[in-house]
């Protein structure tokens, strides 16, 4: 390792150090305040898949128009929900950095319960996760939701379509986003934004009949939805219902 | 005094208590960083100013990351224009610019200013309007990786008080770790050049809790639970006959494990050899809302 390496981790460690010890000593110190303006909980409780849709469009409506509430985010709602979570919605969407859910729809601490992957790709711990969401909490809706420009899904496009080797690490990602890409290979127009749309119906159609899920959907204890996020309205449109 | 005022009051007086001097080490940070230097309308500095002002002789420059996610130009060539697309800037919510990161220490030193305003409720609406989407459309620009759980309690850009274009954010539950989310990593460490990786633990996790019961009682979880159980069961079985609270100890320990495994890996510990990335472990605090660095 380098010298600057080096004095960045000694730095680092100690910087961590200042404001661990600094912020503890706080802790007690922090109080919940209430600002006003800032909805905590005044809501009634979600208790079916398509309240929990509405709601989420709801709070989408407010992020578009710029007049989002900040809901549930100040420190009384932190300190609520610090015992037990209940979340009304799962959403497994895209690591992308663009596309933070709480801020998409407008909500706050102990509202969303979300698993994010890049291109929102499947895997067992991802599996397992979506599966305590349902069965363990009792959440009524997952929503799958895709991005316009997904770089994952762009990687894996200029991949498939080059007929490039991709890097062992990725395999996964490659292998689980390609069955969209072939889907749309011929599509007219915008190819990309194509294969964004058919990669969220191919996960959803895909967790639709896995096992653990499937019971659940059967029961009717959860439902599943296909979303795209678009990066320029800001708007969220339910493409899989 | 309001209640906000005596909040702040104790919360500088518990700095000053802490004997660290964190104003003042922040900005030693900001002058070994070169943030000093860069403030203002300078686009990104280069190490070598950094490693100036801190008065290191500067042997060899780490590779910083340009706002815009290439690697920079070499120290020969950093006066001309950066190439396209133009540099995207930080917008706070009063106007103003922050400066770009280049550096993990950087990216660590913000994320923890971002989780201090949180805890102590006085949360900014940093990046989240109709235009900062709008600058964000074609292109982002994370300086930080989160890896972190799904619970609703624990989205980090909240914790971090951060808005769009900020954070890479990859959740499972526990933040176990399987193929895809390594390749989520491994994408943001070698596409977007994200220079900080944290590995987000937090008080009364779930999926912690869930697989205690399990090892101590014996059994299988629900079908693909299990994959969880799997993930986080080595960190029980280090923590099953130590002190105090049993969660909470595994809750560390497993954060603590998932940085070792992520530092094993083949492209991140070449990445971290590198100096190109560091990665932390941190454990959130349900209670106070407080990020603690763990390891």
């Amino acid at each position: 390792m380098t010298t600057p390496s080096g004095i960045g981790w000694r730095l680092t460690v100690r910087a961590a150090s200042a404001v661990t010890l600094a912020a503890l000593l706080a802790g007690a110190a922090v109080a919940a305040d209430e600002r006003p303006g800032v909805p905590v909980a005044a809501e009634a409780a979600v208790h079916t898949a398509d309240e929990a849709l509405a709601r989420l469009i709801q709070g989408n409506d407010r992020f578009m128009d710029g007049e989002t509430t900040h809901m549930n985010q100040p420190a009384q709602r932190r300190i609520e929900v610090a015992k037990a979570q209940m979340p009304f919605a799962t959403i497994l969407c895209c690591d992308d950095s663009r596309v933070p859910p709480e801020v998409v729809f407008d909500r706050g601490l102990g509202d969303l319960f979300v698993v994010r992957t890049a291109g929102h790709v499947v895997d067992e711990a991802v599996l397992g996760s979506l599966e305590f969401g349902a069965r363990e909490l009792h959440i009524p809706l997952l929503v799958v939701m895709g991005h316009e420009r997904c770089s994952t899904v762009k990687t894996v496009r200029e991949l498939v379509t080059q007929g490039g080797q991709a890097p062992e690490e990725v395999a996964r990602v490659v292998k689980s986003v390609r069955p969209a890409i072939v889907k749309t290979r011929h599509t007219k127009g915008d190819g990309l934004d194509a294969a964004v749309r058919a990669h969220v119906e191919l996960t959803v159609e895909r967790l639709r009949k896995t096992p653990s899920l499937a019971g659940l959907v059967a029961q009717g204890r959860l439902k599943i939805v296909g979303a795209r996020y678009d990066l320029d309205t800001g708007g969220v449109e339910v493409i899989v219902p | 005094m309001d209640a906000r005022q005596r909040t702040r009051r104790n919360f500088l007086t518990a700095l000053s208590l802490g004997g660290l001097g964190l104003t003042g080490f922040a900005t030693r940070v900001r002058a070994w960083a070169g943030e000093t230097t860069a403030a203002g309308t300078q686009p990104a500095a280069t190490g070598s100013t950094g490693h100036a002002a801190a008065g290191a002789p500067a042997p060899v420059k780490p590779q910083p990351v340009t706002p815009h996610g290439a690697t920079s130009a070499s120290p020969a060539t950093t006066a001309s224009p950066p190439p396209s697309p133009t540099p995207m800037r930080l917008i706070s919510n009063s106007g103003g610019e922050e400066t770009p990161i280049t550096m993990p220490v950087q990216a660590l030193l913000r994320l923890m200013e971002g989780n201090q305003r949180f805890a102590l409720n006085q949360t900014t609406t940093l990046n989240e309007s109709p235009q900062r989407r709008a600058a964000l459309a074609k292109i982002q620009a994370p300086f930080a990786t989160i890896f972190g759980c799904v619970d609703s309690r624990v989205p980090p850009e909240l914790v971090f008080d951060r808005g769009l274009g900020d954070l890479f954010v990859i959740r499972t539950a526990g933040h176990v770790i399987d193929s895809a989310v390594l390749g989520s990593l491994e994408f943001g460490v070698e596409e977007l050049h994200i220079p900080l990786i944290l590995v987000m633990g937090h008080e009364r996790c779930g999926a912690v809790k869930a697989t205690l019961d399990l090892v101590s009682k014996g059994g299988r979880a629900n079908g693909d639970i299990q994959a969880l159980v799997n993930g986080i069961r080595p960190a029980i079985l280090a923590t099953l006959n130590t002190e105090g609270d049993a969660v909470e100890r595994a809750v560390v320990a497993n954060t603590q494990a998932t940085v070792t495994q992520l530092k094993r890996t083949p492209i991140l510990s070449e990445a971290v050899a590198n100096g190109r990335v560091m990665i932390v472990g941190g454990r959130y605090d349900l209670d106070s809302g407080i990020v603690t660095i763990i390891g």
